[in-house]
């Protein structure tokens, strides 16, 4: 233990006397999340037309309502999927969907009384952009199926109060008509946003989240160059010179990593609580519980990245392209939700993506401390498998280290 | 105190080290002489645990290193041939590191770091960061950084590789007063001057294999006329004169650059001899020259080739 402690201690101290990388690591990550918070509040518009996912309810059931869900179902860039409400209502209150359609009993009625539509759309006002373009989907859709339905019912209605006319040949002649006098207002889904109360601000979360986790792949990576440097130098194999395991070495610098990983983080969302106003105690142990299993996840990436690489040059290569592909891909760039759904099912491999959702449950979706353990234990899970990786790399590569 | 017996280390199809036996004493200065590649190097990182021998026994003060690595490397030092240190940290801060590795109490840390940056003349540059320091004072922080937790037996690879003579002179008196203060020291260099200054038994290397072993006299003993006599006169030699020489030296005596050279074995007797003959011929003598054979000559005459090379 006195080995892995001097070496840790060593490994802080050259951290703290290298100034570049002390800005590096903390100045550098601060600046990043302004910018990226700025970028992301003025940035929510438009989008690519990515499949958008809907979970659809259906407690009306009938002929009219059937027919609706077979016309959104046939709709070009949507993925419908039935459920019952209170499965719609947790996968948009968990931030599985952004958003569900919910078809209240009565449905079919209201179009014939022609009164506002048993329609309502739930959704997360943090997913704001791809609600934004599923609204108007659906609405394109909706709008002339039931307001050709409710236009022939108020017609058919007029026809017989104001002409006396009965209701098979009012119907028979709306029927010659067509639809083309059939026009009714558009109907309007309600719209209720599904959770009850939101403290922060959604650009600022991704901003902080996904900057923070990706300038960590980078100064963790940037650490684990450390055991490389000690190779050149010639102290790596002074080290293994001295009574005490190999083991210990590359474990004395993954805590290291990891504390300096602790430490970054931590002041990351510091100073999106002191500059932007983050409501960091909402959770404080779902955070804490967060920021280790990724800063712990982080460092033994960097601990493996630096066991396989055989030189500096090839850390470098190595590191920027998995970290830049984990990060656009894994929503440190862009939110995952305005991805391709294949890009969104490549996310699930990355660090990146099981870290930023776990804040977003914390400080967007307001969950409790339970739901980020399934966040966390897959990070630390990731961590265990690659510092296990790690170690056998390092124990194999000894030689080839000296 | 240190045993080696047979030891075989290939790389592949590259053997390193070929059948290496050699013994060194309690107190004893050992130095292994040889050119780059001559397996020095990998003699130590065996005798250190850094790498398994194929073959062979070792011994180091009773422990066997590759079953009881731990404990023998907790009592041996070893002054690697790179200056193995934290630029960015201070001399002290270095001494801290290396040396605390080896479960020295604090204050044993604090009291033996002192002593170490008094002993290599840098107390006072203690807490300057390493980047500021010479090459020779480096190398100097090198060698405290492995002899502070008091080794039985201190490894030095080359450790005065790549600096100024005077530097390199400061080392040379560290080494000779851990000597004397009888530390068993393993010294590898393929400079001749600090093996014949430093060590009390040389062992000469090449291609993996020990050559020769022995004291410088020893070693100088071991090959023929190493040394010189170069006689300078200030008249041509005569007939009888050349004769007489030749007559006496035999085939030891030849004529080179206008100048008499005499191969000996025994320099004072041959210097008598030629002064004794040279009054007789009533001949003057401009210039007398005496080469003393070195590990340089050993080096050739035992493997053909220069030490250099």
């Amino acid at each position: 233990m006195k080995g892995l402690r001097n070496i840790l201690h060593k490994d802080l101290l050259l951290f703290a006397a290298d100034k570049r990388a002390i800005a590096l690591t903390f100045l550098l990550p601060i600046a990043l999340i302004a910018i990226f918070y700025f970028a992301f509040g003025g940035s929510v518009s438009g989008g690519n037309n990515p499949v958008l996912s809907l979970v659809l309810t259906d407690l009306d059931q009938s002929t009219a309502s059937r027919e609706l869900v077979t016309r959104l179902d046939t709709l070009r860039g949507l993925r419908l999927e039935e459920t019952a409400e209170a499965n719609s209502r947790d996968a948009v209150a968990k931030g599985r969907r952004a958003a569900a359609l919910i078809i209240h009993p009565g449905f079919a009625d209201s179009l014939q009384m022609g009164s506002g539509t048993a329609l309502e759309l739930i959704y997360d006002s943090g997913r704001s952009m791809e609600v934004g373009i599923l609204a108007q989907l659906l609405s394109a859709s909706i709008s002339p199926y039931t307001g050709a339905i409710q236009g022939q019912a108020r017609a058919k209605r007029q026809m017989m109060q104001q002409f006396g006319m009965d209701e098979s040949t009012a119907s028979s002649l709306l029927a010659q008509m067509g639809t083309a006098s059939a026009e009714g207002p558009p109907p309007a889904f309600r719209t209720s946003e599904i959770s009850a109360e939101r403290n922060n601000d959604f650009s600022l979360i991704q901003a902080v989240a996904g900057t923070a986790v990706m300038l960590l792949l980078f100064s963790v990576a940037g650490m684990g160059a450390g055991l490389l440097s000690e190779r050149e130098s010639g102290t790596l194999k002074k080290l293994l010179y001295a009574p005490i395991s190999p083991m210990i070495i590359l474990t004395g610098k993954f805590s290291a990593s990891l504390l300096i990983a602790i430490a970054q983080l931590m002041l990351m969302f510091l100073f999106a609580a002191l500059a932007f106003g983050l409501d960091l105690g909402r959770n404080i142990p779902a955070l804490l519980l967060m920021i280790f299993s990724t800063a712990m996840v982080c460092a033994s990436l960097g601990m493996l990245l630096a066991s396989i690489a055989r030189s500096r040059k090839q850390l470098d290569g190595m590191s920027t392209m998995l970290i830049l592909t984990m990060s656009a891909i894994g929503g440190s760039m862009m939110p995952v939700v305005f991805m391709p759904a294949f890009l969104q099912k490549l996310a699930l491999g990355t660090v990146n993506y099981w870290s930023i959702q776990g804040f977003y449950d914390i400080y967007w979706r307001n969950l409790p401390f339970s739901a980020v353990l399934d966040n966390a234990g897959i990070l630390l899970g990731l961590s265990l498998v690659l510092m296990t990786i790690s170690a056998l790399m390092f124990r194999r590569n000894l030689d080839r280290l000296l | 105190m240190l045993q080696v017996t047979a030891l075989h280390k290939a790389y592949g199809p590259i053997k390193a080290v070929e059948g290496l036996s050699l013994h060194i004493a309690q107190g004893e200065c050992y130095a292994l002489l040889g050119p780059n590649g001559a397996g020095k190097t990998t003699t130590i990182n065996v005798l250190s645990g850094l790498l398994k021998p194929d073959s062979g026994t070792l011994r180091i003060a009773g422990l066997d290193p590759l079953t009881q690595k731990r404990k023998t490397q907790s009592i041996i030092g070893v002054v690697p041939q790179e200056i193995a240190l934290y630029e960015e940290l201070s001399a002290r801060q270095n001494l801290h590191f290396w040396a605390g590795l080896y479960g020295l109490s604090k204050e044993e840390l604090k009291r033996k770091t002192n002593e170490a940056l008094q002993r290599i003349g840098l107390l006072d540059r203690a807490d300057h960061p390493m980047q500021s320091f010479s090459g020779g004072m480096k190398r100097r922080v090198n060698i405290a950084a492995a002899i502070l937790h008091q080794p039985r037996i201190l490894f030095m690879d080359e450790p005065t590789v790549g600096i100024d003579p005077q530097s390199r002179y400061h080392i040379y008196e560290l080494i000779e007063e851990l000597h004397a203060e009888g530390m068993t020291i393993l010294y590898t260099t393929h400079y001749m001057e600090e093996a014949e200054r430093l060590c009390d038994r040389i062992g000469i290397m090449d291609r993996g294999t020990l050559i020769a072993e022995g004291s410088l006299r020893e070693l100088r003993a071991g090959v023929s006329g190493q040394s010189k006599i170069s006689v300078e006169c200030s008249a041509p030699i005569g007939q009888k004169a050349a004769g007489q020489l030749s007559l006496q030296f035999a085939h030891r005596i030849q004529v080179e650059a206008g100048s008499l050279v005499l191969q000996t074995d025994c320099i004072q007797q041959d210097i008598s001899a030629l002064m004794q003959l040279f009054a007789e011929h009533q001949l003057a003598i401009q210039h007398l020259e005496v080469s003393q054979s070195d590990l340089e000559s050993v080096f050739l005459e035992l493997t053909g080739r220069e030490l250099r090379d």
